[in-house]
């Protein structure tokens, strides 16, 4: 019998203490997994939006506004712009690429966002593959031809060819616009990105919805927002400054808007999180601690039996370690399964709440460090009982 | 009688040396002022001793200080020629597993393992058995105490007498030179414990090891061949 079957035995001949260390790792373990995977995932969906667009022009106001409004459709517009600046962008020699973004109606909450088709050939810098693809049909060629978001056709259930109206505003619940009917012709493949929120069509099919008899002709378009991408990202400084000199508009980076929201309000949150994981890590470590310490009390006259055998200090020092090892390791593994297990039953309500896309099963380069923290820290925990037992005299526990 | 499994290996040599444990000047202290002192004293490699003395005279650690488990304050302690206190620890360790079979009053099993299983753990400590052999000698041994048709039970299942048996079992598993026994008896009532007695003697002259047998039954005392005093051992 091995010195690791002969821990296994131990660690089983006392269930109900390696049952309650367990648990306590388990769930310190599946905290720190939860948190840790969220934690990726909003990173990545912040950083997908963020690369992909580097600047964002819009009217005067709260820069953070601007981006929440139409980058990620979460707030409202700090206004609108006119509809020349998208060629005074388009024309600045800074620009590479820039798309416009008319924010009016709605369906059941989800934005309906004018734009051009340029959106949906848009590629992240060094990326040769288009941000979005079409899952099915094609893309809007005509007015009041819409292309939904993955997440909106799967909410409203609405497939190529069928109509919906708009609602007024931006919530749920508005007046519809049912003279305006607009026609799906395609549905986007999930992205993980805020466009699997919104529906998408011509600039002039969200005009024409709130246009008046009594318009004025020849009054001048408006845009909420021009994303664009610059020639070189360097040049996001000096392209705000222009902006910025503009009276009527101004440009706001997306990475640094984004950098500061993180900071100031998700960073702690998480760090928050993680620091109640890490407590919940500890007591289960001293958990741990205080069941081998017990069990090594317990068991001292098994290890001078052990010792009267004939076996080294070194071998005992190993098997009160092993079983300290093993009791962790079961620990950490269930508390893996039980964290992810929690993040797959929660990935869809994520994406469709939150529109974060998680995945359950991966398993980051943070999160493996983390474990092999909990794990280093079960070795620590084994140490001090396995340290104990290698100092005692096996004579004072061997009764005659 | 002779059990394949425990004959394994020659006996030749057993007896090779004068002596199979021998005292010289001797001095353990137990505490400030209370130490145990033996001059001299040895025991014939293959003969059968029994040290005798009430409770508190220092045979229990005469017993240990011959397995190695304590080393003497001074003086030498040798079993089969080798000067225990000279050896490392973890050459004394290696020594007492290969040489020595211990057994105790409360038996020492490991409760969470069968009659087996304690024989094998034994042997893998004592190094003196190959792996591939373990087995084997396990089920030899605990047939040579009649206790095969138990092997795979609890220990914690087994009646006092039974468990003394595996214990001796254990102890005899790794063809051990020298046996020591310490109370083996005293847990066990005067039937179980005149059979365990006689078992003893009787594993040990089949074995040709030396048995050393700490008791305060001088009624057993007196059934082995030579008798060892301790009763003025302490001081």
């Amino acid at each position: 019998m091995n010195l690791l079957a002969m821990a296994w035995r131990s660690v089983r001949a006392r269930p109900v203490v390696t049952f309650l260390s367990v648990v306590s790792i388990a769930l310190g373990t599946a905290l720190v997994c939860v948190v840790l995977s969220l934690h990726r995932a909003s990173e990545e969906a912040f950083e997908a939006e963020i690369g992909s667009f580097e600047m964002v022009v819009g009217a005067k106001g709260s820069p953070l506004q601007l981006i929440l409004s139409s980058l990620y459709f979460l707030d409202r517009p700090t206004g609108n712009i006119r509809y020349s600046a998208l060629a005074d962008v388009r024309s600045n020699r800074l620009v590479r690429a820039a798309v416009p973004i008319g924010l009016g109606d709605s369906i059941q909450g989800y934005p309906i966002v004018g734009t051009e088709a340029l959106l949906f050939k848009w590629r992240r810098r060094g990326r040769p593959k288009p941000l979005f693809e079409l899952a099915q049909g094609r893309m809007f060629e005509r007015s009041f031809e819409a292309v939904l978001g993955a997440e909106v056709a799967r909410k409203t259930g609405l497939k190529v060819g069928d109509t919906f109206a708009g609602m007024h505003g931006m919530t749920a619940g508005g007046k519809a616009h049912d003279e305006f009917p607009f026609t799906v012709v395609g549905i986007l493949d999930t992205s993980g990105m805020s466009v699997d929120r919104a529906a998408f069509a011509t600039l002039d099919s969200v005009w024409k919805v709130h246009e008046h008899p009594d318009d004025d002709p020849n009054e001048e378009k408006e845009l909420t927002a021009i994303l664009v991408s610059l020639q070189s990202i360097p040049m996001r400084w000096k392209f705000m400054e222009e902006m910025n000199a503009n009276t009527e508009s101004m440009a706001a980076s997306p990475l640094m808007e984004m950098q500061r929201l993180r900071n100031s309000m998700i960073r702690p949150l998480q760090r928050i999180l993680l620091v109640v994981a890490a407590l919940v890590i500890l007591v289960a470590c001293l958990a741990v601690l205080a069941t081998l310490l017990q069990a090594s009390e317990q068991r001292r006259r098994d290890r001078a039996v052990l010792r009267a055998l004939g076996a080294f200090p070194a071998e005992l020092f190993t098997l009160v370690l092993l079983e300290a090892m093993l009791t962790v390791l079961i620990g950490v593994t269930l508390g893996w399964l039980i964290g992810h297990g929690a993040l797959a039953f929660g990935a869809e309500a994520s994406q469709a709440n939150f529109g974060m896309n998680i995945h359950p099963w991966a398993t980051g380069s943070r999160e493996i460090k983390a474990l092999l923290l909990i794990l280093s820290s079960g070795f620590l925990a084994g140490l001090i009982p396995a340290a104990v037992n290698y100092r005692r005299s096996p004579v004072r526990d061997l009764k005659a | 009688m002779t059990e394949p499994g425990i004959k394994a290996e020659s006996v030749e040599g057993r007896v090779g040396f004068d002596t199979a444990v021998a005292f010289r000047d001797c001095r353990l202290d137990l505490a400030a002022d209370v130490r145990l002192q033996l001059d001299h004293w040895s025991v014939a490699p293959g003969s059968q001793v029994a040290i005798t003395g009430p409770s508190g005279c220092g045979k229990s650690s005469l017993l240990h200080l011959i397995s190695g488990l304590l080393k003497p304050s001074a003086g030498e302690v040798e079993v089969f020629g080798k000067n225990l206190g000279a050896m490392s620890a973890r050459a004394r360790d290696r020594f007492r597993g290969r040489e020595m079979g211990i057994i105790y009053q409360t038996f020492n099993l490991l409760p969470h393992f069968s009659p087996r299983e304690n024989v094998k753990i034994g042997m893998r400590f004592g190094r003196a058995v190959a792996k591939a052999d373990r087995n084997a000698r396990a089920d030899a041994v605990l047939e040579t105490v009649g206790l095969s048709h138990r092997a795979k039970h609890r220990v914690s299942t087994l009646s006092i007498g039974e468990q003394q048996r595996v214990a001796i079992a254990r102890a005899i598993a790794n063809q051990p030179r020298l046996i020591l026994a310490d109370e083996p008896t005293g847990s066990l009532d005067p039937d179980n414990g005149r059979k365990v007695f006689d078992l003893l003697q009787q594993l040990a002259q089949e074995t040709e090891a030396t048995l050393v047998v700490v008791t305060h039954d001088l009624e057993l005392a007196r059934e082995l061949p030579e008798q060892f005093d301790a009763r003025e051992l302490v001081q």
